[in-house]
């Protein structure tokens, strides 16, 4: 499944590093993650390291097309 | 940092207050700052959730040792011991029973209980909650809200919520915080800082490390404000950055522990030191706190944890490994098996890591923490765990904690076959292991002859002088002794299980393991109440006793083992209203699965006590019950032979001749010439009719030719002796045998083959002109005569003293699991709709049960259930003032 996660901020580097599996986009004060995870287990897995970061999560989207 | 407002609102708060705010809101140091602040050191019960422990009963055990470290809790609140098959249930009835008498008002603090997760922990937590007493106070700090039927006393106005909007501070507070840390700001930089961190606790604290010392603070606000990267991203790089090299070092290596000491750190950066700045950072409110009243132990703040492992991962990612692995070392070296292992995971050195687990499970297991076995085998991947025989091992160990004994069967023939692949230095201790492994799924099984031979091929390891080397400790020592002297038992050979009870039990008293201790005085109590009822027990079960009085054991499976000892010895005297309360004690502890030997005995003497009262066909139910159970342990085994042959004499009694018959002729030739199958045998030929069959498949039995008969199974076979004699008329043979059983009666005050086999007419006759007993057959008749005005059920003169907290309540029909759980909510406010949502049953489950336990207690209202609930030991004495 291919999801798109938007989180407020733009992030660094060293933030990335905690998201291996999504490809990030820097946009102008948000950074948007997106790629395929294989199941909701993974997408939480992904949702628990943005929440135990302390960043601001603004969007999650499921999409068909990518 | 004071925050007078939130400090209000939580001296004020009625009885739980539920903190709920992301990562960095500043929660654990509002409260610990709040603590301090109003003095409540003493009062204030600190509970970090371990992020890495799975085990409810852990979670328990730490509130207790909070609740201990209080001045309150520490005069009221009795040590929680870690015990295999303690639940998360019994620990948290303890806890309501022993602050009951809390008139001090006291605050338990959970700190992260978002880790609680969605484990049984939370309903045993909202239990608590609701039977609290009320001074009682909860503090709950979590990320996410938890369901935690909070709603209910938001409705009482019971709850007081914190979120995050409330944690921001206000421009004033900032700029107190600033101060606090040194760092004076001009207003407009104050602001600036203030509106880009949105009053995040988190983001001003670094704002503030950054600040410190900073020759230019105005530039810094203005450069922060501009960025648009992450808050708390952008101003851990500009801390770090302002660090000296030696303190940035040890921020990220030691990163990676859940928690860390000077030592380790030393040892993971290469220097000395490390509990200076540790101590340091503390002091400045950055990153760590201690753990310890010594600070020498410290945590990360979790968010900055992960913070600073992704920024090592990042400009050192070659070292993350090596660390892991140190830690893991030094973890193994200091006994600290989990988080070794732990450690050897995250640094993917599963060779290390396997070799810990094997190395370290036998103790993680005997103290009391074999759960944690699946989830460490968890963290490897799965082709490791599949084909390594030290790997199937602890599976094996996992399985066996659990119960599932095929399963630990497949996986020991398994790890056998693949021991080949074991390097030569490591496969003694692994052959060592699965030795252990066989004996105690053995032991489970009853295996007799391979508990044997395994057990002594241990004890004469354990002699050698490579017993350390191998793992054999004193603490395996106690156990196989106690293992193999329970085994005995079963296989009758009560000289020597009693022995090796004995050693058991003085080496484990020896090297202070109570648990061990413990399991094996009530199976030398119930060995002694099995083979040789003479009173002498008594004091064993009353150590027995003494020690799950003080470790509150009372609801563990081995009490349960007690009560099945206690009330089989009343059972034999003939007490049968005195035994049926320890009978439905053990039927509400035993875990069946896990022991089924244990649960057969059980079920066993559930089925003679009906049999007893004459009420076949609850015997019938009972035995068939043993029977399921016997099927899981090896055959042939004395006590299953034993249990089958009363199930025959019950079928035949209830007029069932056809499949008392089925059953004996199932049997094969030497457990037919058994005497419990004679007596079997004679059962049946007498309820067909036939004397003479009976009293010539009874001869061998009487006339000594069959070996090692006991002295319960003897007086039976008189009792029916004396039935046929009768029958062919010759009145002469049935009097002396009659005489002969009372005679054994006499002497071992086994009454109980007389109500099995009743013969009132025979025995009043008897009775009146032609023995030396008469006063124990005027008795034996009242017995038979059962209860009432007429007969007196329960001749016990001597009665044990009654063994405190586990004496079991006097219910003549004992209350069901679910009836149980039922009466736990009782004492709440909720309605039984209520219950029926908490429970996920229906209303009409849920009133019907309500009914049942009603008619149990022989009440009519709610209130009177909870009072006489209570007055039974059922549920926790009420909490003062309610």
């Amino acid at each position: 499944m291919y999801y798109q996660i938007r989180i407020r901020g733009r992030l660094s580097k060293t933030l990335l590093g905690a998201f291996p599996e999504l490809r990030a986009q820097l946009l102008r004060s948000e950074t948007l993650l997106a790629g395929q995870l294989p199941d909701q287990a993974a997408l939480f897995g992904v949702l628990d390291r943005i929440e135990g970061l302390g960043l601001e999560l603004l969007e999650v989207l499921r999409t068909e097309d990518h | 940092m004071s925050r007078r407002a939130l400090f209000a609102r939580l001296s004020e708060a009625k009885r739980v207050v539920q903190i709920s705010a992301p990562a960095g809101s500043g929660k654990t140091v509002l409260v610990r700052s709040w603590i301090a602040d109003a003095g409540l050191a003493q009062r204030a019960a600190w509970v970090p959730v371990d992020s890495q422990e799975r085990d409810p009963r852990r979670f328990w055990i730490s509130v207790a040792d909070a609740l201990r470290g209080t001045a309150a809790g520490a005069a009221l609140v009795r040590p929680l011991t870690a015990a295999p098959d303690l639940d998360g249930w019994a620990m948290v009835e303890r806890l309501l029973t022993d602050l009951s008498r809390l008139e001090d008002r006291l605050w338990l603090v959970i700190d992260d209980a978002h880790l609680l997760g969605s484990r049984e922990v939370l309903p045993q937590l909202e239990l608590l909650v609701l039977r609290a007493p009320p001074e009682l106070r909860f503090v709950v700090a979590t990320r996410r809200d938890l369901q935690l039927g909070l709603h209910r006393l938001r409705l009482e106005g019971e709850l007081t919520e914190i979120r995050a909007a409330d944690l921001r501070f206000s421009l004033a507070e900032a700029r107190v915080l600033f101060g606090a840390a040194g760092v004076e700001l001009p207003a407009d930089a104050l602001d600036r800082l203030h509106g880009r961190t949105e009053g995040w606790a988190a983001g001003l604290r670094l704002a503030a490390l950054s600040l410190d010392g900073h020759p230019d603070p105005e530039r810094f606000a203005e450069e922060f404000a501009g960025s648009e990267r992450t808050v708390a991203d952008y101003l851990l790089a500009e801390v770090l950055d302002r660090q000296s090299e030696e303190v940035r070092r040890l921020l990220l290596r030691t990163s990676l522990l859940e928690r860390v000491n000077g030592d380790l750190a030393g040892l993971l950066t290469g220097t000395s030191g490390g509990e200076r700045i540790l101590q340091d950072l503390e002091r400045a409110g950055a990153f760590v706190v201690s753990l310890d009243a010594a600070r020498s132990w410290f945590r990360y703040h979790r968010l900055f944890a992960d913070l600073l492992q992704l920024e090592l991962r990042r400009t050192e990612p070659g070292e993350v490994t090596g660390l892991h692995r140190v830690a893991a070392q030094w973890f193994a070296g200091h006994g600290y098996p989990v988080e070794a292992v732990r450690h050897a995971q995250a640094a993917e050195e599963w060779g290390l890591a396997a070799r810990l687990l094997s190395d370290y499970w036998p103790g993680v297991l005997l103290s009391g923490r074999g759960s944690i076995l699946d989830e460490l085998l968890a963290g490897f991947p799965r082709g490791a765990v599949a084909a390594d025989a030290e790997f199937i091992a602890v599976r094996v160990a996992g399985a066996l904690v659990r119960g599932s004994l095929d399963e630990a069967g497949r996986d020991l023939a398994l790890a056998a076959s693949a021991l080949a692949p074991v390097p030569a230095d490591r496969r003694g201790r692994v052959e060592v292991l699965l030795c252990v492994l066989r004996f105690l799924l053995a032991r489970r099984r009853m295996d007799f002859p391979v508990v044997a031979e395994e057990a002594q091929r241990l004890l004469a390891l354990m002699k050698t002088a490579d017993a350390a080397r191998l793992g054999l400790g004193e603490d395996l020592h106690a156990a196989v002794l106690i293992s193999l002297g329970t085994a005995e038992l079963w296989a009758l050979r009560f000289e020597d299980a009693e022995r090796h009870l004995e050693q058991g039990v003085d080496l484990a008293r020896r090297i202070g393991r109570p648990y061990l201790e413990f399991t094996g005085l009530t199976h030398w109590a119930h060995g002694r109440m099995l083979f040789r009822p003479d009173g002498l027990q008594a004091a064993r079960v009353g150590q027995a006793v003494e020690l799950a009085e003080r470790h509150d054991w009372g609801e563990d499976p081995r009490a349960g083992i007690v009560c099945i000892a206690l009330g089989g010895e009343m059972l034999y005297q003939g007490r049968l209203a005195d035994a049926e309360p320890w009978l439905e004690r053990a039927e509400r502890t035993l875990r069946t699965e896990v022991e089924p030997a244990a649960g057969m005995s059980l079920r066993y003497a559930r089925a003679v006590l009906e049999m007893a009262r004459g009420r076949y066909p609850q015997a019938l139910a009972a035995f068939e019950a043993a029977d399921t159970l016997a099927a899981e342990l090896v055959r042939p085994n004395t006590s299953v032979t034993s249990m089958r042959s009363r199930m025959v004499q019950a079928l035949a009694r209830a007029g069932q001749a056809g499949r008392a018959a089925a059953v004996l002729a199932e049997l094969d030739e030497d457990e037919r010439a058994s005497a419990e199958m004679r007596t079997a045998a004679a059962a049946l030929h007498l309820a067909r009719g036939n004397p003479q069959a009976a009293a010539d498949v009874l001869a061998p039995v009487l006339d000594g030719s069959v070996p090692g008969v006991r002295q319960a199974r003897m007086t039976t076979a008189l009792v029916q002796e004396a039935a046929a004699r009768e029958a062919l008329g010759d009145w002469a043979a049935a009097g002396r045998a009659l005489e002969r059983a009372l005679d054994i009666a006499e002497s071992t005050g086994i009454i109980l083959p007389f109500l099995l086999d009743p013969a009132p007419a025979q025995l009043e006759r008897h009775g009146r002109y032609h023995t030396a007993h008469p006063a124990l057959v005027a008795q034996i008749l009242d017995l038979l005569a059962g209860p009432g005005p007429g007969g007196a059920e329960g001749v016990g003169e001597e009665r044990l003293p009654p063994p405190g907290g586990i004496v079991p309540p006097r219910l003549v029909d004992p209350l069901t699991d679910s009836e149980i759980r039922i009466l736990r909510y009782l004492p709440t406010r909720l309605t039984a709709q209520e219950i029926a949502s908490e429970l996920s049953v229906s209303v009409h489950t849920v009133t019907t049960h309500m009914r049942h336990l009603y008619a149990k207690l022989g009440v009519h209202r709610r209130r009177q259930a909870v009072e006489y609930a209570r007055a039974l030991g059922l549920l926790a004495p009420a909490p003062r003032g309610a």
